[in-house]
């Protein structure tokens, strides 16, 4: 697996004070540093890369993408996501309020940033966040299809190859990606393309445990939500199990001013699925901030 | 490198006493040709076949085995044989009055997996042993199993390959990296608890059949909460040997 930026100085980063321990985060910027910042944070189990086309945003806005702790090139380790996202706004914001995208896991902790720092968000965009409450995901259900190509593979490989180290437990996980083991695509049996460097599994795994009790969904993270004063656009598709119904139904109502953003003919990967379709509805959103 | 090391010194411990086992018990000696068909968990299920030897060793009651595996479910899905083991070992089968026996097996595995991934050639080394209560048709024991795999050789795949690209240092200049081939030690190694049995159905006809848990010895590894990338930490072995003549 290619190295991370505590192995390789090489790599653009930044040092983060979060829960404790300055951490190096990947991170790579595009625009003039003096427009207003827009911090877009990739799903789980992947990094920045699927998400730099959005660099489109650059001719409005400082648009700074980060492999998030523990996930793409940045060091692993895992905990405190809101606070992970305070520290990049003190870095490249410290005194205007930002625009802020997260999706699917990330869109979770964006959420849940607005709870905590709604003053600090000047524009907020979710882009198909996973339930952000035990019942709501009790709705998607955690139903996998072991039975893929991918997943047996997976099986079958560790009889030789035990991920003893991160490095080794996502270079299993990168198999994952063409799976299907998760159907959140229109089309399972032709699944789209997904660019990666590196996966952060043990993040996965480690924030996918701590919603659990016994095995069953035991969270709530809705506190709050409704305290946020803008408008927040939630990016839903047609064929995820978390796309435009699931999001109007469980999500929209938690905010004071939410609209929902319906992507058709798009499953969870909207970045590869259904790019224009999603810059157009990221264009109309933004244009109504004035700095 | 430390926690090879303990696993190397622990499996040539299990070897030492093994032998010692081997030396220590009462049988007669059995020569004998016979075949081996089973399912196995592997990937959800594995086919084996195999033949095998009943022989002695200085009067000692030993077999050795030639078995072939491949995971069948997965072959099927993808209508090729990508993936296959080989294995050959030694075991010893001992057939005497005692009420408490001790089986053991060593062996030598071969496999062969071609992947999303790539393509990769693992040696490795098993050891079981397994503490049995004899019955009157056969025996039940408790099944203690050690796999170490001594090397493997890597050959990434294009879609390996392709995470190395498009990496830019803090100079914006494009970074040239590729994943390598070649040999990588002690890329994994697992430990099997469980229960086994065997009954002999007729004269010529034994069935064999092991389950229990598989333990990783590594806390990446993931199991039930984790899925996705996680395994499911049981294994399961149904067999049938078919002895096909005695000399």
């Amino acid at each position: 697996m290619p190295a991370t930026v505590k192995e390789n100085a090489n790599l653009p980063s930044v040092s983060l004070h979060v829960a404790g321990h300055d951490r190096l985060v990947h991170v790579k910027t595009f625009g003039d540093p003096e427009d207003p910042v827009f911090l877009i944070m990739h799903g789980s189990a992947s990094d920045m890369r699927a998400y730099l086309p959005l660099k489109v945003f650059s001719d409005q806005y400082f648009v700074v993408f980060w492999d998030i702790r523990g996930n793409g090139l940045s060091e692993r380790c895992i905990e405190e996501m809101v606070h992970e996202i305070e520290a990049m706004k003190d870095l490249y914001s410290p005194h205007e309020p930002i625009t802020l995208m997260g999706h699917s896991w990330s869109a979770f902790f964006a959420a849940r940033y607005l709870a905590e720092y709604p003053e600090h968000v000047a524009q907020a965009i979710l882009v198909e966040p996973n339930g952000l409450k035990d019942d709501f995901m009790k709705e998607v259900g955690m139903s996998l299809n072991l039975f893929t190509e991918g997943y047996m593979d997976m099986m079958y490989t560790t009889k030789y190859l035990t991920a003893k180290d991160q490095e080794t437990l996502d270079f299993q996980a990168l198999a994952m990606l063409t799976s299907g083991v998760r159907d959140f695509y229109c089309d399972e049996n032709n699944i789209t393309e997904w660019p990666v460097w590196r996966v952060g599994a043990l993040a996965l795994m480690v924030w996918e445990n701590s919603l659990l009790t016994h095995g069953k969904y035991d969270f709530d993270y809705t506190a709050g939500l409704d305290q946020y004063p803008n408008e927040v656009l939630i990016v839903g598709t047609s064929c995820s199990p978390i796309g435009y119904h699931f999001q109007e139904t469980y999500h929209q109502p938690l905010f004071k001013d939410a609209e929902v953003l319906r992507i058709e003919n798009s499953g969870h990967r909207i970045l590869t699925e259904q790019f224009q379709a999603l810059v157009n509805g990221l264009q109309w959103y933004l244009s109504a901030y004035q700095p | 490198m430390e926690k090879n090391r303990f696993h190397m010194v622990l499996l040539l411990l299990l070897g030492l006493i093994s032998i010692d086992s081997i030396r220590a018990q009462e049988s007669e000696s059995l020569r004998s040709h016979n075949i081996l068909i089973g399912m196995n968990s592997d990937a959800f299920a594995g086919l084996e076949i195999g033949y095998v030897r009943g022989s002695s060793l200085g009067g000692k009651p030993v077999s050795m085995y030639l078995k072939f595996n491949m995971p069948l479910l997965s072959s099927c899905s993808q209508m090729k044989i990508d993936s296959w083991e080989l294995e050959a070992g030694t075991g010893l089968a001992p057939i005497g009055q005692d009420r408490f026996i001790l089986r053991t097996d060593l062996s030598l595995f071969a496999i062969k997996h071609t992947q999303i991934l790539g393509d990769f050639f693992p040696l490795g080394c098993k050891l079981q042993m397994t503490p049995s209560v004899r019955t009157k048709k056969g025996y039940l024991g408790f099944q203690i199993r050690y796999q170490q795999v001594l090397c493997t050789y890597v050959d990434p795949s294009a879609y390996v390959a392709e995470r190395f690209d498009d990496i830019y240092n803090r100079e914006n200049q494009l970074m040239e990296m590729k994943p390598k081939s070649g040999f990588y030690p002690f890329t994994g190694s697992h430990l099997c608890l469980g229960v086994e049995g065997m009954f002999a159905t007729s004269e010529r006809l034994s069935l064999y059949a092991d389950l229990g848990m598989i333990n990783y010895l590594s806390e990446f590894t993931g199991t039930f909460d984790s899925m996705m990338f996680g395994q499911i930490p049981f294994y399961t072995h149904i067999r049938l040997k078919f002895r096909l003549g005695r000399e």
